[in-house]
C-alpha cells in the first residue's frame, strides 16, 4: 500500500511549516506552554522581591532588585500572559485544532494563511524575548505601554530604548497575526460547515471562537494603527502623543502639541475587547465540558450562544465609558451607563446556565470537569469584585490598588487558565491518542485552586487597605508596612501554586509518550470530533465526511441503548459524497472580513486624527498639496473604471479583453505611485517632512499606509494574471482582487477629502 | 375611526395570547427602561486615569473624544453586526 502524499513529506513539511490546523495548534499549544513558564517565573521573582524586599536575589546582579528591574518584570509578566497565553491558547491553539473538526471541514478555509498567522506569531514571541538581551533590558512601561514613557526612548530609563522598540514590533507582528487567523477562523464557520451543521447545531466551543475571532478581526486592526503612530513618535521624531514643553531626567524634549490620551483612545479599544478575547473561549468549552460530565444537555443553548454574541457585541460599546466622560450629552452618559451595566446580563445568563446544566445531573468529577467547575467559581468570584469597582466612588478610591490587580487576574487570567486546563485534560486523548492521569489531574486541580485563591483573596484586603499597584517596594510606608505579612503569605501560596503547576507539566508530557491509549470517544461525547481516530488522521474523516443531524449536546436522551447521541452518527455517517473543496464563495468571504480588518485600521488613524486635533489643533499647518497627487489620485479613479471593464469581459469569456483591461489597471496603479514619488520628494524639498507639523504627519500616514496596502493590491493584479491554481478560479481571484482594488480607491479619495477638510482648516 | 380599526388590523397579531415572545420582549423593554431610568452615571469602570485626563482636557478636546469613539464604534459594531447577519443567512452549510 502507498503512503499517502502527507505521510511522504518529510520532517520539516510534517511538523514544521505544516498548514495541517492540527498541527498548527499543537504548534500554539506549545508556544503558549512556553510563554506561561516564563510568565509564571516573572510573577514569581516579583511575589519574592514583594515579600522581602531587601533580599539579595542571587540572579540579581548587584544585589538588590532595583525598581526598573521590577517594572520590567511587571511589564514582560502582563505582555506575555495576555498575547502569548491568554490570546494564544485558547484561541489559536485549541480553535485551530478543533473548530474545523467539530464543524466537520477537513481544514480551516485558508490552510496556508493558517502557517502564517503561527508563524509570524513565534517571530513576535521571539521579539519581545530579544527586549531582555539588548542593552538596556526590558521596558519598564507596563503592558499598556502608556506614552510618553514609551514614547521618548531611552532618556525616561532602561528599557525604554531597543526594548521598548522591540516590544511595540513584537506588539504589531503580533497583530498582524492575529488579524490573519481571525479572517481563517470567521470564513472556515461560515463557509466550510458540514452539511446539517446549522447554526443551532454548532458546538457552543465553536460559537465562542466564532465571536472571539470577529472581535480579534476589529480590535487588533486598531492596536496594530496606535503601535504604527507610537513607533513614529520614538523612531521619526513625530508627536501623536507626546505633549509640548515635556522635560524628562533634566532635557527638554522636542516634541509639539501630541496627547498621551490619544493613545489610551486607541489602546482601550483593543484593551476592553480583550478582556472578552481571552475568557470568551474558555465560557464555551466551559460550557461543552459541564454538559459532557453532567450528562445533561446544556440548559438554554440558544440563550447560552446568544448570551456569547451579546457579550461580544457590548464588549466594544462598553469600551465608550473609558474615554467618554466628562461634560457629555447627559443622555449619551445615560446610554454608555446602560450599556456598562447590560453587559451583567448575558454574563448572568451564562452563569445560570451553567448552574442549570450541572443541576440534577450525573456528574462525574474528572479531571476536565473539576477544572470547569473552578472556572465557574473563579467567575463568579471575579465578576462580585468586579461590581464595586463599577461605582465610580469606590473606583476613585480602589484603582491604583492591589485590589484591581486581584480583581483582573482572577475574572481574567485565573480563570480563563483554568479555562485552558479544562481543554488540555478533556481534549488531550484526542490530541495525542493518549490519556492523562486522573489522580494527577485532580490533585493538580485542588492544588491549584487552592493555591489561586490563597494567593488572590488577600490580595483583595491588601487594595482595600490602601496597598499601592506598581511599586517595587512599598514598606517605606508605616501603614503599607503593616500589610507586608499578607504580602509574604500571598508568596508562599504563590509558591505552593507553581509547584503544582509542575505535576501538571510532568502529567502532560509523560501521558504524551507513556499515557494510557484513549479509546475513540472516552469521554462518551456527542460532538464530531469523537467520531474520528485519535489522533486525527490529515484530512480529519479519512475521506468520509459527516453529515450532521443533531444537535450537539444530545445527552440523557429517552430511549437510547446509551445515554448519549453522537451528532453524526459513527455507523451511518460517513458521506463520500460530501465535499472536502474549499467553496469558492468562502475566498470572497475572506476578502470581505480583510477589507473589514483594514477599514478598522484605517478608521484608527481616521479617529486619533480628529482626536488629536480636538485635544491640540495649534500645532496644525495648512499643506499645498501638489499638482501630482491630484494626477495620481485621477489615475487612481481611472482604474475602478478599468478593473469594471475586465470583469465585464470577465463575464462574457473574453478572455484577451479581460487581460487588457487588467493590465490597463496595474499600468494605472503604477502611475499613481510615481506620481505620489513626486508628490512626496516635492513635499519634502518645500520643508514639509513627516515631522514637520501634525497635519503633515497625518499626510504620510494617511498616504504611506494606503501606499503599503495598495502595493498589495497590485502584486495581487499581477497574480491573478499569471495564476494557474488549481484551488480557486480565475473568476473567483479577480472578483476578490477587484473588490480589494476599489475599496483602497474609494479609501484614498475618502482620506484625501478628510485631510483637505481637516487639517486644512 | 377607521384610523383606529386599521391600527387594531396592525397590531392584531402580536396580541398576548398569539405571541409569548412579544410578551417576553415587552417584559424585557419594560425592565430595560426602568433600569435605565435608575441606572446611575458609570463614569470610569476600570479607567480612572482615562476619566481624569478627559475632564482634564477642556470642552474642544473632550468634544474631540467624543468624535473619536464614535468613529471607531460605529463600524466596529455595524462589522459586528454584519459578520452575524452573513452567518445567519448562511445558516444552512453548502458544502
Amino acid at each position: 500500500m502507498s503512503a499517502s502524499p502527507e505521510e511522504r513529506a518529510g520532517f520539516f513539511r510534517k511538523y514544521v511549516f505544516s498548514t495541517d490546523h492540527k498541527v498548527i495548534g499543537l504548534q500554539y499549544l506549545f508556544l503558549a506552554l512556553a510563554a506561561v513558564t516564563l510568565g509564571i517565573v516573572l510573577s514569581l521573582l516579583m511575589r519574592i522581591h514583594l515579600a522581602w524586599p531587601k533580599a539579595h536575589p542571587p540572579f540579581i546582579s548587584g544585589g538588590i532588585m532595583t525598581p526598573e528591574q521590577y517594572l520590567a518584570l511587571m511589564t514582560m509578566h502582563g505582555t506575555i500572559m495576555v498575547f502569548f497565553v491568554l490570546t494564544a491558547a485558547p484561541q489559536s491553539a485549541f480553535g485551530n485544532f478543533f473548530l474545523p473538526i467539530q464543524i466537520g471541514a477537513p481544514d480551516m478555509a485558508f490552510p496556508t494563511l493558517n502557517m502564517l498567522s503561527f508563524w509570524l506569531t513565534l517571530v513576535s514571541f521571539v521579539c519581545m524575548m530579544a527586549a531582555f538581551i539588548v542593552p538596556g533590558g526590558a521596558p519598564i512601561s507596563g503592558w499598556t505601554a502608556y506614552p510618553p514613557l514609551s514614547g521618548l526612548g531611552d532618556v525616561t530609563g532602561p528599557g525604554e530604548g531597543i526594548g521598548q522598540t522591540l516590544w511595540i514590533i513584537s506588539i504589531a507582528i503580533f497583530c498582524l497575526a492575529s488579524l490573519l487567523g481571525s479572517i481563517n477562523f470567521i470564513t472556515t464557520t461560515i463557509d466550510m460547515r458540514a452539511p446539517g451543521m446549522t447554526l443551532m447545531r454548532m458546538p457552543l466551543t465553536v460559537w465562542a471562537w466564532f465571536v472571539t475571532a470577529i472581535l480579534s478581526l476589529l480590535s487588533f486592526s486598531v492596536l496594530l494603527a496606535g503601535g504604527v503612530l507610537l513607533l513614529l513618535d520614538r523612531s521619526v521624531g513625530t508627536s501623536f502623543f507626546l505633549p509640548s514643553d515635556l522635560v524628562v531626567n533634566s532635557q527638554l524634549q522636542t516634541h509639539t502639541g501630541g496627547s498621551p490620551l490619544l493613545w489610551q483612545h486607541l489602546f482601550w479599544f483593543f484593551g476592553h475587547p480583550e478582556v472578552y478575547i481571552a475568557i470568551l473561549p474558555g465560557m464555551g468549552i466551559v460550557s461543552h465540558v459541564l454538559a459532557n460530565f453532567s450528562r445533561k444537555p446544556v440548559f438554554g443553548y440558544r440563550a447560552m450562544a446568544l448570551a456569547l454574541c451579546a457579550i461580544g457585541f457590548l464588549g466594544f460599546l462598553v469600551w465608550g465609558h473609558h474615554m467618554f466622560v466628562s461634560g457629555m450629552n447627559p443622555y449619551s452618559g445615560l446610554t454608555f451607563s446602560v450599556l456598562t451595566m447590560s453587559i451583567g446580563v448575558p454574563s448572568a445568563i451564562k452563569t445560570f446556565n451553567w448552574i442549570g446544566t450541572i443541576w440534577g445531573g450525573k456528574i462525574q468529577f474528572t479531571s476536565p470537569m473539576l477544572f470547569a467547575l473552578g472556572f465557574v467559581s473563579l467567575f463568579i468570584t471575579g465578576g462580585l469584585s468586579g461590581i464595586f469597582l463599577a461605582q465610580p466612588a469606590l473606583d476613585t478610591t480602589l484603582h491604583a490598588t492591589y485590589y484591581v490587580v486581584a480583581h483582573f487576574h482572577i475574572v481574567m487570567a485565573v480563570a480563563a487558565i483554568f479555562g485552558i486546563f479544562a481543554a488540555i485534560y478533556y481534549w488531550f486523548p484526542k490530541m495525542f491518542g493518549r490519556r492523562m492521569n486522573e489522580p494527577l489531574g485532580k490533585l493538580h486541580f485542588w492544588l491549584t485552586f487552592v493555591g489561586a485563591y490563597c494567593i488572590f483573596m488577600p490580595m483583595h484586603f491588601v487594595g482595600i487597605e490602601g496597598g499601592i499597584r506598581r511599586y517595587a517596594d512599598a514598606t517605606g510606608a508605616r501603614y503599607l508596612a503593616a500589610l507586608q505579612p499578607l504580602h509574604t503569605f500571598m508568596t508562599y501560596a504563590a509558591l505552593l501554586t507553581v509547584a503544582a503547576q509542575l505535576l501538571f507539566f510532568y502529567n502532560f508530557f509523560q501521558s504524551m509518550w507513556r499515557g494510557e491509549q484513549a479509546s475513540l470517544n472516552p469521554w462518551k461525547a456527542t460532538t464530531l470530533e469523537w467520531i474520528t481516530a485519535s489522533p486525527p488522521p490529515p484530512d480529519n474523516f479519512a475521506g468520509r465526511y459527516p453529515a450532521v443531524d443533531r444537535g450537539p449536546y444530545e445527552y440523557s436522551v429517552p430511549g437510547e441503548q446509551e445515554d448519549f447521541l453522537i451528532q453524526s452518527d459513527v455507523a451511518n455517517s460517513g458521506h463520500a459524497s460530501v465535499s472536502a473543496e474549499i467553496p469558492q464563495r468562502a475566498y470572497v468571504t475572506g476578502m470581505a472580513l480583510l477589507l473589514g480588518g483594514v477599514l478598522m485600521f484605517f478608521m484608527a488613524f481616521v479617529s486619533a486624527f480628529v482626536v488629536r486635533k480636538g485635544l491640540s489643533g495649534g500645532d496644525w499647518q495648512p499643506i499645498e498639496l501638489p499638482r501630482a497627487l491630484w494626477l495620481g489620485t485621477a489615475a487612481l479613479v481611472a482604474s475602478s473604471f478599468t478593473v469594471f471593464q475586465s470583469r465585464r469581459r470577465l463575464a462574457v469569456h473574453d478572455q484577451a479583453g479581460f487581460r487588457r483591461w487588467w493590465i490597463a489597471t496595474a499600468v494605472l496603479g503604477v502611475v499613481f505611485f510615481a506620481s505620489e514619488a513626486v508628490a512626496w520628494t516635492k513635499l519634502a524639498r518645500a520643508g514639509v517632512t513627516i515631522d514637520a507639523s501634525a497635519s503633515a504627519s497625518f499626510l504620510y500616514v494617511f498616504a504611506g499606509a494606503h501606499a503599503v496596502h495598495l502595493l498589495g493590491g497590485i502584486a495581487a493584479l499581477f497574480v491573478v494574471l499569471f495564476m494557474s491554481s488549481r484551488r480557486v478560479t480565475r473568476d473567483t481571484a479577480s472578483q476578490v482582487v477587484s473588490l480589494y482594488w476599489q475599496f483602497m480607491n474609494v479609501l484614498w479619495v475618502f482620506l484625501l477629502l478628510l485631510f483637505l477638510w481637516g487639517a486644512q482648516a | 375611526m377607521s384610523g383606529i380599526n386599521t391600527t387594531l388590523r396592525i397590531f392584531a397579531p402580536l396580541s398576548w395570547k398569539r405571541s409569548s415572545n412579544l410578551r417576553w420582549l415587552i417584559l424585557a423593554a419594560v425592565f430595560a427602561a426602568v433600569f435605565a431610568f435608575l441606572s446611575p452615571h458609570a463614569a470610569a469602570q476600570g479607567c480612572a486615569m482615562c476619566y481624569q485626563s478627559a475632564a482634564a482636557s477642556g470642552e474642544q478636546g473632550r468634544a474631540a473624544l467624543r468624535h473619536g469613539v464614535l468613529i471607531l464604534l460605529v463600524p466596529a459594531a455595524s462589522l459586528f453586526l454584519g459578520i452575524l447577519a452573513l452567518i445567519y443567512r448562511r445558516n444552512t452549510p453548502r458544502r
